[in-house]
């Protein structure tokens, strides 16, 4: 009689494996990945499963084995169709045996495609990066509770209990009880044993045993009363019943913002705002990827500014004029009215094409300095031009009061990637080149 | 003697209780009617998933965790997602109870096929095959595959998942040089493996400081009588057992480790010994138990025909110039065989009875198991391969001297080829499933502890794998090795 069991519940277990592969090659994997990040479409870069291509080279288990390339054999195929012992077959071109093994040097084998999750794949692309200046101490932290576990106790819910240490306490319990009256039991027994000796050999010398006898059946009936109650010992009592507890901890943790404002006015073209949305949604993607606390809050605008959901954010197409004033305006009211700095840890990243009514970019300078008291840090990319802008100066000449402030230019989609990488090394906080 | 009965299943899909049905309906043929032996059945449903899984771990269901398991769950699941490979219906797990897995897009008709198969075929060669009951324990297979486990994520946490990846990286590479032909492993056990762990780290220090001894006991007696002798004495062709019980700086886990691989490529080499008989008995066995159902009314017409259309395709042999071949189909030449031992029983030639002296017996089966038992793919392929087999797969002989521009046909299923053919895949079959013969020669004990190894067979290596064999051999014995092949001069060695 066969035991059938279904396994098909019990999961996979090639994880170890696969994360052990993933760590053997995370170097090749990083590259691979990293040239995704640089080249590849942006709406891919968060999407699905990606197959990555490493060498097998890099994979490569050696072992002695048989060049069949080399040296005499002889070997026994199948369906011979017209051949007669002795005839000569010219050898295939290229030397080589059957053609089934590797090459030679034993590097022959194919590359080997690994297939990322894109969590996978999106922790490799921001392995390394960090938001800069993140306040762990007072202020830009709050508490937040959370279940652990935390012991047994004696009641809880029936989901929670807990059915090792519940047997645990049965049988301590049941130990407990027995105990004593086991021992009393044997004792009794043994006093029975010997009266019922005294009873034999009074009865052999002839002398009465009535007393004897009646200490006999006293005895009998304590025992019986002993057992009954060891009977009774439950195999299981309300009392041994354990659960796992659940405890609130508080868990400090903290919180930050990242403000991101686009220019979506009309002399953005398709090239500009093609690198302003690829910076963003880098960003977007390491921030959602590496920090769970972290709120995004999306602004676009043209000569007004808007505060606008993620969606509306990445598929703007606008136009008009351009007033980059309001838009660091708004920023600076959301920060004041929902994320005051002495409990937020706020960033901001600003992308334009640097073209900006001339007369606005005194009050650009004025409101971004003010933002720049309550600012973690500040990025400004101005994309694709050969020439700093006006507005970009502007930016240039508050670095030297806020190091926290960087500028930075793209010109081609390729960049956007290392500059990307650049501005959140972990290394290297306050680039200021 | 046909009985009868009612069908097992009536539509294709499988339940357990038809699982059950099936699983009694086989074992009575196999045990009453074929008189096989069989370990007890563990038959698991599992998913396509969880095949690729096993597949990863050469079949094993408890394996320790290696990147190279994760290389080769990468490779057959991109090939299976792509439809260049299909699964196999089938594995099973030489212990005991012995375990085989259905999978569970398994047809009910296949379901049956591979019961009959893997459970009762399989299951019996494991249990009865001379050289599977001298080489494995089926009783401690999954125990000590757990300790193994255990003991390799113990050492992970303790040391780092690098370092005792490297250490099985280099006992990988040299695995197949790591089995005791002449002598038979002792029997595996968790728990005493546990005590004889324990018991083997405190002789090994004594024994490794007689060895590495840098002052001698007592200087002037030992010194002419053993230190001069060249150490090993006789030379070792175990060379994962060597290192373990000689490296000099070993620490104790690695050794540990090693001794963990040996042992499970000592389980796993009857495997590779006895792969066309294995797959060509269970086959026989699947064919005549689905035969014998499909008599006695239980399987319906449509599940014969779907059965055949299953057998057909493992058991086809591809032309040696057809662009499907890729060698011999052990299932195919086994299953060959083992049809024609029956044949040769039942229904001989004049030819049978010139090249068998137990053709006619009326006993086929008696000769089936007997067959089954005693031998391995190297001894019954010069046993058994008939004329009749060799004609039916048009077996012929190539030879190749390397500096002729062409091949030479050396023999073909002909009156003169018969025995040349049967004799040359013999050797072909055992060439295939040895590794290359290498030994530790000799090892410096007083010098700079360098490590002499030699190749003692003619078919040259692949030379830049045995230079890379070499450095991870270096890494666990820690000084220089060199290794001299039989095709050039000059040893390999590392460091260059």
């Amino acid at each position: 009689m066969s035991n059938i069991i279904d396994r098909r519940m019990s999961g996979s277990r090639s994880n170890a494996n696969r994360e052990r592969l993933q760590r053997r090659v995370r170097e090749r994997l990083k590259e691979t990945v990293e040239k995704i990040g640089r080249t590849g479409a942006i709406e891919s870069l968060s999407q699905g499963d990606k197959a990555v291509v490493v060498p097998a080279n890099d994979l490569y288990e050696p072992s002695f084995r048989r060049d069949s390339s080399q040296g005499p054999w002889e070997r026994v195929l199948p369906g011979n169709k017209t051949y007669q012992r002795g005839d000569e077959i010219p050898k295939p071109e290229g030397g080589g045996g059957s053609g089934r093994e590797g090459a030679p040097d034993g590097e022959g084998e194919d590359a080997l495609g690994i297939v990322l999750s894109s969590d996978e794949f999106l922790d490799l692309l921001f392995d390394g990066l960090e938001l800069p200046n993140l306040r762990r101490g007072a202020g830009g932290e709050i508490s937040s509770e959370v279940w652990q576990r935390s012991g047994f106790v004696r009641d809880g819910s029936p989901s929670r209990m807990h059915v090792a240490r519940t047997m645990r306490a049965a049988r301590a319990r049941r130990l407990a009880l027995r105990a004593g009256k086991r021992r009393a039991i044997e004792e009794l027994q043994e006093e029975y044993e010997s009266v019922q000796a005294e009873i034999a050999a009074r009865q052999a010398a002839g002398r009465d045993t009535r007393i004897e006898e009646e200490h006999l059946a006293e005895l009998e009936e304590q025992i019986a009363v002993l057992q009954r109650k060891l009977r009774a010992v439950p195999f299981i009592d309300e009392a041994d019943l354990r659960f796992a507890h659940l405890d609130r901890h508080s868990q400090p943790r903290s919180q930050a913002v990242m403000l991101c404002i686009m220019d979506v006015s009309g002399s953005m073209g398709e090239t500009e705002k093609d690198l302003a949305k690829r910076f963003f949604l880098l960003l977007y993607l390491f921030l959602k990827q590496q920090y769970q606390n972290v709120e995004i809050i999306f602004i676009k605008h043209h000569s007004v500014a808007q505060e606008c959901s993620e969606k509306e954010f990445f598929a703007a197409r606008e136009g008009g004029g351009t007033l980059v004033s309001p838009a660091l305006g708004l920023a600076a009211d959301i920060v004041r009215t929902r994320f005051p700095a002495a409990e937020w840890n706020v960033y901001l990243a600003q992308a334009s094409d640097g073209d900006n009514y001339f007369a606005d970019n005194a009050v650009v300078e004025e409101i971004a300095g003010e933002l720049l008291e309550v600012l973690r840090a500040f990025y400004y990319l101005e994309v694709n031009r050969d020439d700093e802008s006006h507005l970009y100066q502007v930016f240039e000449g508050l670095m030297e009061a806020f190091p926290q402030l960087v500028c930075t230019r793209a010109q081609q989609r390729e960049d956007i990637y290392p500059l990307f990488r650049k501005l959140f090394s972990k290394a290297q906080v306050h680039d200021h080149g | 003697m046909i009985m009868a009965s009612s069908l097992l299943f009536d539509d294709n899909d499988w339940t357990f209780s038809r699982i059950n049905d099936a699983d009694r309906a086989c074992a009575q043929i196999a045990h009453d009617e074929l008189g096989l032996d069989t370990y007890p059945n563990q038959l698991e449903l599992i998913s396509a998933e969880q095949m690729l899984d096993a597949y990863a771990s050469i079949g094993l269901p408890v394996y320790y965790a290696h990147w190279s398991f994760g290389k080769q769950h990468a490779i057959e699941s991109g090939q299976y997602k792509r439809g260049e490979m299909g699964l196999a219906y089938e594995l099973v797990i030489n212990s005991n109870p012995c375990i085989s897995y259905l999978m569970e897009e398994n047809t009910m008709t296949m379901q049956t096929l591979v019961i009959a198969h893997a459970a009762y075929g399989h299951n019996a060669f494991f249990k009865n095959n001379v050289f599977f009951q001298q080489w494995t324990d089926a009783e401690g297979i999954i125990d000590y595959l757990s300790f193994a486990q255990r003991y390799i994520a113990g050492c992970e946490e303790r040391y780092g998942v690098r370092e005792v990846t490297a250490v099985l990286d280099a006992a990988h590479a040299i695995a197949r040089n790591g089995i005791d032909r002449a002598q038979r492993p002792r029997k595996l056990s968790a728990a005493e493996e546990e005590a004889r762990r324990r018991e083997r780290e405190r002789y090994l220090e004594q024994q490794l400081s007689e060895i590495w001894r840098t002052l001698p006991a007592s200087a002037t007696v030992r010194k002419e009588t053993e230190d001069n002798q060249p150490y090993p004495t006789e030379p070792q062709e175990n060379l994962l057992y060597f290192i373990e019980k000689n490296a000099p700086q070993l620490p104790n886990w690695q050794r540990e480790i090693l001794r963990i691989v040996r042992k499970i490529n000592q389980y796993l080499y009857p495997q590779g010994q006895t792969k066309i008989m294995n797959e060509g008995f269970a086959c026989f066995v699947h064919y005549y138990i689905v035969h014998r159902l499909h008599e006695t009314g239980q399987i319906s017409d449509g599940s014969l025909l779907e059965f055949y259309a299953s057998h057909t395709a493992v058991v086809f042999q591809p032309d040696y110039d057809d662009r499907r071949y890729s060698g011999i189909n052990p299932y195919a030449l086994g299953f060959s065989i083992f049809r024609d031992i029956q044949r040769i029983c039942l229904a001989p030639t004049a030819e049978d009875r010139r090249f068998f002296a137990f053709a006619g017996d009326p006993d086929w089966k008696k000769q089936i198991l007997f067959a089954m038992r005693e031998f391995r793919d190297e001894s019954f392929i010069l046993q058994y391969l008939s004329p009749k087999v060799i004609r039916d797969l048009r077996l012929f002989a190539l030879q190749n001297d390397p500096d002729a521009e062409t091949y030479r046909v050396s023999a073909i299923h002909d009156d003169s080829g018969y025995r040349e053919i049967r004799e040359h895949l013999a050797q072909q079959v055992a060439e295939s499933s040895r590794p290359p013969n290498i030994v530790i020669e000799r090892v410096d004990r007083w010098g700079d502890r360098h490590m002499e190894l030699r190749q003692r067979d003619s078919s040259p290596l692949v030379h830049s794998d045995a230079q890379r064999t070499l450095a991870m051999l270096h890494r666990l014995w820690g000084y220089d090795v060199r290794l001299y092949l039989t095709d050039v001069d000059i040893p390999l060695q590392y460091p260059e």
